[in-house]
């Protein structure tokens, strides 16, 4: 559930078809994505599922996988 | 000794035009680019006019996350600069883009994004305000969005003087290249603020016309005028430094001449008795051109439609030109395609030039009713062929600014 809303915000902010990510997609490197996208999705995912992430967590984030085990560990 | 300055590129975008050669066909053919806004409920207000780009879809010029990263203002400014980089045939070129400029002006920067989370914050909270309310809204961020675009390293600034913004952007690149700082720059200015809050502050300002004929209300110099239209858009220009455009064998429209600004120092909305800032940039500029009054062949008038613009312009004109003034052939690019504010004097550059190039002065549309006050030859209606050697545009701004540039046919 929350895997299927990361890509859906990456296409949303970035445009990256769903179909070109996965859970092992660098951030940076494979999906370049820079501070200010990471930022949009951080936001989105903070309203979405009403959980705040902390900004040293923000920056630890690496692959998609990360952003979604992150979320998924607030919300369980 | 000063450098010469030419200009090798234009990009316009414009609500009678989404480039310079349809903005000009249709500046030529006296095309009334204002109408009925579409872009939101105006039932409620009492301005329902405005110059509105027609289709516009920043989508055709940009991928899906450049259309959100960006503001309207620094969409237009983007396609009118790819324009004019194009046009100067700067792509693929080799250039020292250590030495290529970007001053960029602009009146209100990102003004819908900053009413969209404004919006936010208020229906929503703090957490609803995008990370993007500051790298989209800034005023300066067009520039650095087009350095960035071009990769261009050079000096980066932006001029923010309201309504003369566009003209006194390219009066400082002018003088950047003369100063030995850049060999290009990428210079005009970008405005996209048709947005509900806008159109209250100046509505209720009592600075727009309230009149409900769309090709009846930008009507400079005529008696019958009430104020302005709100209008959208950007001019982008390439100046060049005239040896690095010749050694490259680059298309030449015209030189820059000369450039003045001063400021009213009177009131910050409303322009100085008898337009006396205004006239003390024309002759400024002039001055800085080391030309006489009488060597000017077409004014491009700030021309506004607002009732003390125009008449105080007409008496600057006449303290400048004094007899010659009546001769001087004059037009308003407004009552075209509206005021388009921070960016109106890039716009009216290009239609400067274009008059050099071709020749020909576009006329002043919509005008029925003389005014005893403002009497000069305004081409009215019918745009007409005229040997164009010196052209000078005026643009004045809240602030009190006022800036004159003049671009003169390269010999």
């Amino acid at each position: 559930m929350v895997y299927e809303r990361v890509k859906k915000l990456f296409w949303d902010i970035m445009g990256i078809p769903e179909e070109e990510i996965s859970l092992e997609s660098n951030l940076y490197d494979g999906l370049c994505a820079d501070s200010l996208d990471i930022s949009q999705i951080i936001i989105q995912l903070e309203n979405d599922y009403k959980i705040k992430v902390e900004d040293d967590v923000a920056l630890k984030l690496r692959t998609v996988e990360d952003i979604v085990k992150y979320v998924e560990g607030k919300i369980s | 000794m000063k450098k010469r300055v030419v200009i090798t590129g234009l990009g316009a975008v414009t609500p009678i035009g989404n480039n310079t050669s349809d903005f000009w066909r249709n500046s030529r053919e006296g095309v009334c680019g204002i109408d009925y806004i579409k872009t939101f409920d105006v039932s409620n207000s009492k301005v329902k006019i405005a110059a509105e780009l027609k289709n516009f879809e920043p989508k055709d010029f940009f991928d899906r996350k450049h259309v959100n990263r960006l503001d309207r203002f620094s969409h237009l400014g983007i396609v009118a600069a790819r324009e004019a980089y194009a046009d100067a045939g700067l792509y693929g070129l080799h250039v020292d883009k250590n030495r290529m400029g970007v001053v960029i002006g602009t009146g209100v920067g990102g003004i819908i994004t900053i009413a969209e989370e404004t919006a936010n914050l208020v229906n929503g909270g703090m957490n609803m305000v995008s990370p993007l309310l500051l790298p989209k809204s800034l005023p300066n961020i067009l520039a650095g969005n087009i350095s960035v675009e071009f990769n261009a390293k050079g000096i980066c600034n932006t001029v923010v003087t309201a309504c003369a913004a566009g003209t006194n952007s390219i009066g400082e690149a002018f003088r950047a290249i003369q100063y030995g700082d850049a060999d290009i720059i990428i210079s005009g200015a970008s405005e996209a603020s048709i947005t509900p809050l806008m159109l209250a502050g100046f509505t209720n300002m009592s600075a727009l016309s309230v009149k409900d004929d769309p090709c009846r209300a930008s009507i400079p110099f005529d008696k019958e005028r009430d104020g302005f239209v709100m209008g959208e858009g950007a001019g982008i220009l390439i100046l060049e430094e005239l040896e690095h455009a010749l050694k490259r064998n680059a298309r030449i429209y015209c030189e820059v001449a000369g450039y003045g600004f001063t400021c009213d120092a009177y009131h910050l909305t409303a322009p100085a008795p008898h337009g006396e800032g205004g006239a003390r940039a024309m002759r400024l500029a002039l001055d800085n051109a080391a030309i006489e009054p009488e060597d000017i062949s077409y004014i491009n008038a700030h021309g506004t439609s607002t009732r003390y613009n125009d008449k105080y312009e007409t008496e600057a004109i006449k303290s400048v030109f004094k007899e010659h003034a009546y001769k001087i052939p004059i037009s308003s690019t407004k009552s075209m395609i509206g005021h388009l504010l921070g960016a109106s004097g890039a716009v009216e550059a290009i239609a400067c030039i274009k008059a050099i190039e071709e020749d020909y002065i576009h006329g002043t549309i919509g005008y029925k009713t003389e005014d005893e006050e403002c009497d000069l030859d305004y081409t009215v209606n019918k745009g007409k062929k005229v040997r164009v050697e010196y052209a000078l545009s005026n643009s004045f701004g809240f602030g009190g600014h006022n800036a004159s540039i003049i671009f003169k046919r390269l010999a």
